[in-house]
Parts: C-alpha cells; sequence; structure tokens
C-alpha cells in the first residue's frame, strides 16, 4: 500500500491543523450565511485565477520577447497586489486568524518584490560574514559567487573551505570613504567614459586606505579564522560581484589573490588589488557590453582558507558545447590556478553522469603550481613521472561527478565547478558557478529534413516555456510513472500537475494531452526553463515511447523524430543572449520572488503561511486553505433546514439545500433530477443513476426494501434515519459539495465547475469501514484505481483516501463527475465482491469497459 | 554590403539594450541613447535608416523627435514606442508620419518585422 510512517505523521499533522483551523472559525448558522461564505470562497478563486494569469502574463512579457520598460513593471505588480490583496481580503471572510499571519508574510515578500524593483536590493549590514552564515539568498550583499559557496556549504554534504566575506556593503564603505567617484568626476552618461576615467577609477581603489570600521571587522574575521585553522594557513582571496543571481560568470574577469598569509596588511593589500579590478580595462568592457553601470556595480570579496591541493581543476556538469549527459573535468596537479588560467596542459576526463568515464586525454602537464609557505603561489617543473600518470583516479573522477550531481541538482542549472584534492585525499569545492551551455556557432535555421516526421497533434497546443530540446520520449500516467523517469527524457504526460515538480531539473522537455497556461505545473516548467507544450490533446498517444525525439518550441512548434543538432543549437543560442543583459536580469529577477511555486504538496506539514516564500505560494496557500475551509463550513451548513429531498431514480436519499441557482423553482419539498440546475450536481447525480451503475441486488448480503440496499449491514438498519441526514448535498449553480454515506463508507464530493479551468476542482474523499482489513483496502485500491485513471491526485491514509482533480474544463470535469457518479454507485457495496487482489484490476476493467452488470459477469 | 543603421532613443536603458541585442543579431548596426539630446547630435554625424524612438522622454519628447528627423532627415524612417498607449499619442504620431507606433511592452518580433518593412519601402 501506500505511504510510509513520516509520510503519515505528516499528513496526521495536518489533519490536526485543519481540525485547529476550523475551531477557530466561525460556522454558519444558516443557509444565508453559508450562501455568504460560498460567495467569498468564489469571489477569491476569482481573484486567485487573475492574479496567477498576471503572473503567466509577467513571464511572458520578462522573457525576453518584448522591450518592456519600468512602468510596465510597475503596473503590473499593483495589478497583482490588488488581486492578492482581494484574495486575501475574502479569505478573511471565509477563515479567521490564519489570515492575519499570511496577510504579513505577503506584505514581506511584496516589499521585497518592490525592493528589486527600485533597485534597492536587500543588503546585510554587515561589513563582513563568516562564509558559515551566508546562504544563496544573499548574493546582493555577498556577491553571486560567494553565496553560492554559503549555499553549498551549507546545504550539501560537500566539504567547502572555511573563510568569510566582506561584503557589498564593506565596497560601499571603502569607495565612499575614499571618495573615488567624486575624485574621478562623476560622468552623467558613463557609456561614453573612456578608458583612461576606468583606469583613474582602478588606481584609485588600489591605493585607497580601508575605512576603520571595515579594517577592525576583517580584523576580527581574520582572528576567528586563524583560532580555527592555524597561523599556517593561506588564504585565496576572490571577487565575488554583487550580481544577485549568479547568471552572469564574470568569468576570468577579476583579480584573485593566492597564497595569501593570515595578516590583516597582506589581508588588506589583497582586498585593494581585488577590487581594483572591478574597473580594470577588460572587466570594465565587460560590464559595458553588458550593460552594467559602473556606479551600481559592488564587489564583495571573500577570504577562504586554501587548500593544499594535491590535484585540482575544474568540473563542467554538461559539455559546454550542449551536451547534457556528459560532465567534463580538467585536472593536474597542485594548485588549480594553471587549469583555471588554461596555463597548463591538463588532463581532460569526459564521463558519463553514472560516473563511467567515456573519454580520457592525459595532458602533460609541464608546470605544477603549489603555495610558498611564506605566501604567494610558486610554480614549479613537474617531475617527469608524474607528467605521464592521470592527476586523478577513477575513483576520484566518480566522486566529482557525484558532487557535480548535487551541485547541479541544488543550483538548478548545469556548474563550473573548482575543486582540489587535499594530500588527504578529500574532495574540496572550491566555487560553482552557472555553466552557460554554449550555442553552436552561427545561426542555424530551424528545418525538418526529410527524414524526420513531424507529428501533428490534435490541437495546436499551448507553449508554456520556450526552448529547444531533445530527449528520448518516456509517458507518463499516473504520478507512480514519475519514479522511472530517466535524466533527460521528454516526458509525455496525460494531464499537467505539478508533481512533475520532482522530475523537472533532470528531463528535457514537457508535452502534455490536457493542461492550461496558468496552472501551477506551467509556473514550475517556467521556473525551471524547462521546454513545455501543453494541451496537444494526444501527445500520449502519439509520441513514441522509447524513441529519440527533438522538441522545438519557438517561433516554430514541432516535434520532429530523432536529435536535430542545428536546431539545437539555435535554440540555445537564443536563450542565451537576452539573459547576458544586466537590467533585463535584475527586472526579470522579480519573477524570482513573484513565480515560483515553493508549496506543492498540502499534505506536507511545511505547508503553512509561513513556508510562503513567493506571491504563487500565497496564491496556491489561499486556493487550498479556501477549498477545506468550504468543505468544513458545507458540513455545518447542512444542518440548517431549508432542505429538500431529492427523488432519484435509485434509492439514494439525498437531501439537497440549495444556495443559489442548483434547482429549478420548486413546489414542495421535493426535487426530481431534471430538475438539477447545478452542473456539477447534476452530473453526478446522472453519473449515479446510469443504467446498471447502482446495483441493488448484486451482494448477497443485499434486501429488497429501500433501506437495505443503502447500507450494507442488517445493524446499521436501526440507524437508517441519521444515514438518510448524512446524505447532504450543498449546491448552487456551479458548486456541489456532497456527503454520502453508503454503509460505513463515508465519501465528500467537492466541486466547482465553470468556465475557467483554473477555477474548476474535484475534491474526493472516501473513508471506508468493512468486514475485514484487506478487503477494505481493496476497495480503496479500486477507488484509487479508477480515479487515478481519470487524472486524480490520490492520497491514502490507512482507511482515507483523497483524491484531487483540478484545472480541465467545463466539459472534462463534468465527464469525469458523471463517471465519479458512476463510481459512487459502482462501489457502493463491493467489499463482499473483492475476493483476492487479482478482482481489483477485474472490476476496475468492468468499470472502465461499461460492463457494470457483475452478476451477468459473475454468472459467466 | 554596409549594414543598417538602427538609432534607438529611450529613457529606460532596458529598453535601449534588450533592442540593440535583439537588433543586432538580425544583423543591423545598432546605437543607443538615453534622451534625445545627444542622438540628436549623432544624427548630425551619422546617417541613420531607421528611428525608433520613445513617445514621452524628459526635455526634446518623441514628437520633436520625428518632427526634426522628417525635417532634416527625410530619408530616414521614425518607428515610435510609448508606455502610454493611448489612441490620441498615436494619432499625434501617425499624422506627423511616422512609420509604425507600438505600445510597450513591444513583441520583439513585431518591431523586428516593422523595421524590416521600413526598409524595403526605403529601396
Amino acid at each position: 500500500m501506500t505511504g510510509d510512517v513520516s509520510d503519515l505523521n505528516m499528513k496526521n499533522g495536518i489533519i490536526t491543523k485543519l481540525r485547529s483551523l476550523v475551531r477557530r472559525t466561525r460556522q454558519p448558522r444558516n443557509r444565508e450565511e453559508f450562501g455568504q461564505l460560498f460567495r467569498s470562497f468564489r469571489e477569491l478563486m476569482d481573484s486567485n485565477t487573475r492574479a496567477l494569469e498576471i503572473i503567466t502574463e509577467m513571464g511572458e512579457i520578462l522573457g525576453g520577447d518584448y522591450l518592456f520598460d519600468i512602468q510596465y513593471v510597475r503596473r503590473t505588480l499593483d495589478e497583482l497586489d490588488a488581486r492578492v490583496a482581494s484574495s486575501l481580503r475574502h479569505f478573511d471572510e471565509l477563515s479567521g486568524e490564519e489570515h492575519r499571519e499570511l496577510n504579513e508574510i505577503y506584505r514581506g515578500i511584496n516589499g521585497a518584490v518592490r525592493q528589486v524593483l527600485d533597485g534597492a536590493a536587500p543588503e546585510t549590514g554587515e561589513l563582513v560574514l563568516p562564509l558559515g552564515k551566508i546562504d544563496g539568498s544573499m548574493a546582493a550583499s555577498v556577491g553571486g559567487k560567494m553565496a553560492n559557496l554559503g549555499e553549498a556549504k551549507r546545504s550539501l554534504p560537500l566539504l567547502v573551505p572555511d573563510g568569510f566575506v566582506v561584503t557589498t556593503r564593506g565596497f560601499d564603505a571603502y569607495v565612499r570613504h575614499n571618495r573615488v567617484f567624486e575624485k574621478a568626476g562623476l560622468r552623467k552618461d558613463w557609456r561614453s567614459a573612456s578608458p583612461s576615467w576606468y583606469d583613474g577609477l582602478a588606481e584609485m581603489m588600489l591605493h585607497g586606505e580601508l575605512p576603520a570600521e571595515l579594517h577592525q571587522a576583517l580584523a576580527r574575521a581574520l582572528g576567528k579564522l586563524r583560532s580555527r585553522c592555524g597561523n599556517g594557513c593561506m588564504l585565496a582571496v576572490r571577487s565575488s560581484a554583487g550580481d544577485e543571481d549568479g547568471v552572469h560568470s564574470f568569468a576570468g574577469q577579476f583579480a584573485t589573490v593566492l597564497g595569501v598569509p593570515p595578516d590583516t596588511d597582506a589581508l588588506e593589500k589583497a582586498y585593494r588589488k581585488v577590487t581594483a579590478s572591478l574597473f580594470s580595462g577588460p572587466a570594465a568592457a565587460y560590464q559595458e557590453r553588458f550593460g552594467y553601470d559602473p556606479r551600481a556595480m559592488k564587489m564583495a570579496v571573500g577570504f577562504v582558507v586554501m587548500v593544499d591541493a594535491v590535484a585540482s581543476g575544474v568540473l563542467f556538469t554538461a559539455d559546454p558545447a550542449g551536451g547534457r549527459d556528459v560532465m567534463v573535468i580538467s585536472s593536474a596537479w597542485g594548485l588549480g590556478t594553471s587549469v583555471v588560467d588554461g596555463k597548463v596542459d591538463a588532463d581532460q576526463f569526459v564521463a558519463g553522469r553514472d560516473g563511467a568515464v567515456v573519454e580520457e586525454r592525459i595532458g602533460s602537464k609541464a608546470a605544477m603550481s603549489a603555495q610558498r609557505p611564506g605566501g604567494g603561489v610558486r610554480e614549479t617543473e613537474t617531475p617527469g613521472e608524474l607528467r605521464v600518470e592521470p592527476s586523478i583516479s577513477r575513483t576520484q573522477i566518480n566522486e566529482l561527478v557525484r558532487a557535480g550531481g548535487l551541485l547541479e541538482k541544488h543550483f538548478r542549472g548545469p556548474q563550473d565547478v573548482e575543486w582540489a584534492f587535499d594530500a588527504e585525499g578529500r574532495l574540496f569545492i572550491l566555487q560553482s558557478r552557472p555553466l552557460r551551455v554554449a550555442a553552436g556557432a552561427g545561426a542555424a535555421s530551424i528545418r525538418t529534413d526529410d527524414s524526420s516526421s513531424p507529428f501533428s497533434f490534435r490541437s495546436a497546443g499551448i507553449v508554456v516555456q520556450r526552448g529547444v530540446a531533445a530527449g528520448v520520449v518516456h509517458v507518463i500516467k499516473t504520478d507512480r510513472d514519475l519514479e522511472t523517469v530517466p535524466r533527460g527524457a521528454v516526458l509525455a504526460v496525460k494531464h499537467d500537475s505539478p508533481s512533475l515538480v520532482r522530475v523537472m531539473p533532470r528531463i528535457a522537455a514537457i508535452i502534455t494531452d490536457t493542461g492550461s497556461l496558468t496552472s501551477h505545473m506551467a509556473s514550475l516548467a517556467r521556473e525551471f526553463r524547462v521546454p513545455t507544450l501543453v494541451n496537444t490533446g494526444n501527445a500520449t498517444k502519439l509520441l513514441p515511447a522509447g524513441r529519440e525525439v527533438t522538441v522545438l518550441l519557438g517561433e516554430e512548434v514541432a516535434v520532429l523524430m530523432g536529435r536535430d543538432a542545428s536546431a539545437l543549437a539555435s535554440g540555445q543560442e537564443q536563450a542565451a543572449q537576452m539573459d547576458d543583459l544586466y537590467e533585463f536580469r535584475r527586472k526579470r529577477y522579480i519573477l524570482r520572488l513573484v513565480a515560483p511555486l515553493n508549496l506543492v504538496d498540502p499534505f506536507r506539514d511545511d505547508f503553512s503561511p509561513r513556508a510562503c516564500r513567493t506571491v504563487h505560494d500565497v496564491l496556491r496557500f489561499l486556493h487550498e486553505r479556501a477549498v477545506a475551509r468550504l468543505i468544513e463550513a458545507a458540513g455545518f451548513g447542512a444542518r440548517s433546514g431549508g432542505a429538500v429531498k431529492l427523488d432519484l431514480p435509485i434509492p439514494a436519499g439525498i437531501t439537497v439545500i440549495d444556495i443559489g441557482g442548483g434547482l429549478e423553482a420548486l413546489q414542495g419539498e421535493h426535487a426530481a433530477l431534471g430538475q438539477i440546475t447545478s452542473v456539477p450536481f447534476r452530473a453526478i447525480a446522472e453519473g449515479m443513476v446510469h443504467p446498471g451503475a447502482w446495483r441493488s441486488e448484486a451482494v448477497p448480503l443485499s434486501m429488497n426494501n429501500f433501506l437495505a440496499s443503502m447500507v450494507h449491514a442488517p445493524d446499521l438498519v436501526a440507524e437508517s434515519d441519521r444515514q438518510m441526514g448524512a446524505n447532504v448535498a450543498v449546491i448552487s449553480g456551479e458548486y456541489v459539495n456532497l456527503n454520502i454515506k453508503f454503509g460505513y463508507h463515508y465519501t465528500v464530493i467537492d466541486s466547482y465547475v465553470s468556465d475557467t479551468p483554473r477555477s474548476n476542482h474535484i475534491y474526493f474523499r472516501f473513508a471506508g469501514g468493512a468486514t475485514d482489513l484487506n478487503k477494505r483496502s481493496r476497495r480503496l485500491r479500486l477507488i484509487e484505481r479508477i480515479l487515478t485513471e481519470h487524472g486524480f491526485g490520490i492520497t491514502t491514509r490507512g482507511d482515507l483516501l483523497i483524491g484531487r482533480l483540478s484545472g480541465l474544463g467545463r466539459q472534462e470535469t463534468v465527464a469525469v463527475l458523471d463517471q465519479v457518479g458512476r463510481l459512487l454507485s459502482f462501489t457502493r457495496q463491493m467489499d463482499a465482491l473483492l475476493q483476492d487482489d487479482n478482482a481489483v484490476e477485474r472490476y476496475a476493467q468492468y468499470f472502465f469497459t461499461g460492463a457494470y452488470d457483475i452478476t451477468a459477469l459473475q454468472g459467466k | 554590403m554596409d549594414k543598417k543603421r538602427i538609432m534607438v532613443i529611450d529613457d529606460e536603458k532596458i529598453v535601449g539594450d534588450m533592442a540593440k541585442m535583439s537588433l543586432e543579431q538580425e544583423g543591423y548596426e545598432v546605437e543607443t541613447f538615453l534622451s534625445a539630446e545627444p542622438a540628436l547630435a549623432r544624427l548630425k554625424e551619422r546617417t541613420f535608416d531607421v528611428v525608433v524612438t520613445d513617445y514621452k522622454m524628459k526635455g526634446i519628447d518623441g514628437m520633436e523627435v520625428l518632427r526634426t528627423v522628417k525635417r532634416e532627415y527625410p530619408a530616414t524612417t521614425v518607428i515610435m514606442i510609448t508606455a502610454f498607449a493611448n489612441l490620441d499619442a498615436a494619432i499625434e504620431a501617425l499624422r506627423g508620419d511616422v512609420h509604425d507606433f507600438f505600445p510597450k511592452p513591444v513583441k520583439i518580433k513585431e518591431l523586428k518585422a516593422s523595421i524590416k518593412r521600413a526598409l524595403e519601402k526605403a529601396v
């Protein structure tokens, strides 16, 4: 069965939390009050939907295909803010105290968005920070490079040397103290600044004086570091330019000083040298090329303990020429400087992701560098016998590949990693930054040659994330299929689902049968930049499982058989270039605080306001909680009177409370099937009465009277009146909340159906109890099997099953509800029939083929 | 063959940067300016085939750029972009013989197509 112990604990936690939420909130006392709650719910759904549309539009406009200005971003964010505020307001009407915390958290997120927008990225007040206190979110203070290194140190089971960082605030203090820009003469249009102006800046930085506060902070940090690593340890002093997302490598643009002895003077000298390189000729040209304003440029500087390396080098977690299936390692004896600078003929290894070496070239490694005891680095000739020997072993290559995989996964993209093995054979990570997978030379035009056969999908599909990718087709029908997804696969998926987030970091592309632009999965695909096409109608049937295809999602949308190298090259080139612009990325960075979805699974313990890190998280939380709240409130509303009895051709005994538009005008206290105008309830009821689905004589225990057909065990007949009360539908034109109790089995169906797929949902909860444990679980498994086939996401806990399906269009949702109705009737008295495990699949097949008449089948 | 020259004037750096990057991909030579004054000064030194200008800018605005270009450099095509997508501005601009008018955000593909049409027309 499903779920391990920790799963159970998590889910128990959620249920406790839900209960506590319900206790805190006021319940509706009558139909009017429930109607009011329901209206709040609907308005919340409406503003949520609009908010998600805005996020989607922002993603598109800021995606590189549009020229946009700050006014656009501002206006759009204002609109988004208004929608979220509206959702929060309606949530307040639905729910009580939880709102306040969520409101505060949203204000925090929105504040961060505004800060990025106004160019004031939040910075720490510290002038110096130890590496151990740095994480990936602190790039504005410590630069992308050091933020990544700190993040790796904190979050990954990898060794990262000790150290500290002088922050951008420290840099500001240095620049201010020395009045660098004032002395250089402030230019209005810095683009026309001459090289000599930059030289002047560099000169002043090189000979500046550290302000007293920075000097002291540096000395304190050094003292602490020395107490840990001793007086003999040498430091590497490296630039870490203030780049929010670290996408821009600045590779080789700035100075690095190696072998710096641990005394304050030496450190300060190195600091001056490194910061001066921010304005040195080549760096200045590089900045200008990508649109950096030198006055806005800031450089944090890292002071990291040097590893006394036996061998070191560089690891690319992908082939920079475009291959994602291999990693490339350059390695040489001693310190890695020679490898990084390309000074030495290093060993080259190309390894598969399993660590197996597929290509190897042993370089001559004529020179090697090592730390000089008194400080600095000394270059020596490599002893002859070492030159011909590989500088790292197969085991070490394996270890590097494994570390590369961790880094790539954690930082969500190919990495350029500097590493070293020390005398004890320990692997240290010295740096990890995004690897730009370069495009092939020239912009090849995308074409389809004769041998390729483009597929024609049933519908045109919606491009959620542009891009070009190739991979082997893997068909996903249920979440369980995700466990076997190979790296680099092109997924053909039946319904779009946020569960795909689990594999997004390692797949090439996604194509779905159904789905929409604003779904959770769509947002995730954009966040991970996985080329994604949704709503093709028949991708899972059309795409050939196990065969390699190339997916083109750009100006041309097509899937080609095989691997089209030229298409891949041109796709990568286009994606890369706009990203080079600093201002563009800075604006786009806002999206990071808005669009990604971290709250994916409502059954996890951390599904709480505090876990919301983005606007999307807040929306998702609101959505999930609002549905939970409505279900609870509907239960209370049902006991408030004003109900009518539903007369169906089957004895289902359902009481109906119409909160608006769910029934035709009635006379008396009875309604017929034909008088139901609630779209979702009508669909379920029609499914329930579908010929043959409701069995009243199939089961040995069956009785002929009205009540006995509803219940399964004789001792329950006495409770029949309460049973009746439990079968309640709260409905409106677009909504149903149906509580059904058949025998011991309690089912809740909550559904909303409108013309907005994003708002549509079906929630199915089944709690059962019957003769013996095994049979109960078989019934549960049967329901699970059937619901899964119809695209539900399923969670089970003991005898509780919860199925969720959302985001389908009106017609699809209605069709599924009809099936759900049939399922209710079909599985009503199933326990006695499910005698063995094979029966589950057998009965599922009966259901799928419409062979509901089990008595006849059993007779055969 | 000489590269066609495009001038982009917009007081927001990101617009010029993005336009430059995407138009250079098409093989054009692109110069960007954050205000109209230095742009008009540059036009005295060099001819441009197309001027893409923001409508609303501090100092000399887009309409003034349009009038000056039409008067002094009639062979140069002007394309107007603006954050204020109001009809009046569009009508005024079109009356002033602007080749095309785009409200921001501008789809880069459409801007490229418009420039291409302008250059074809000029030949």
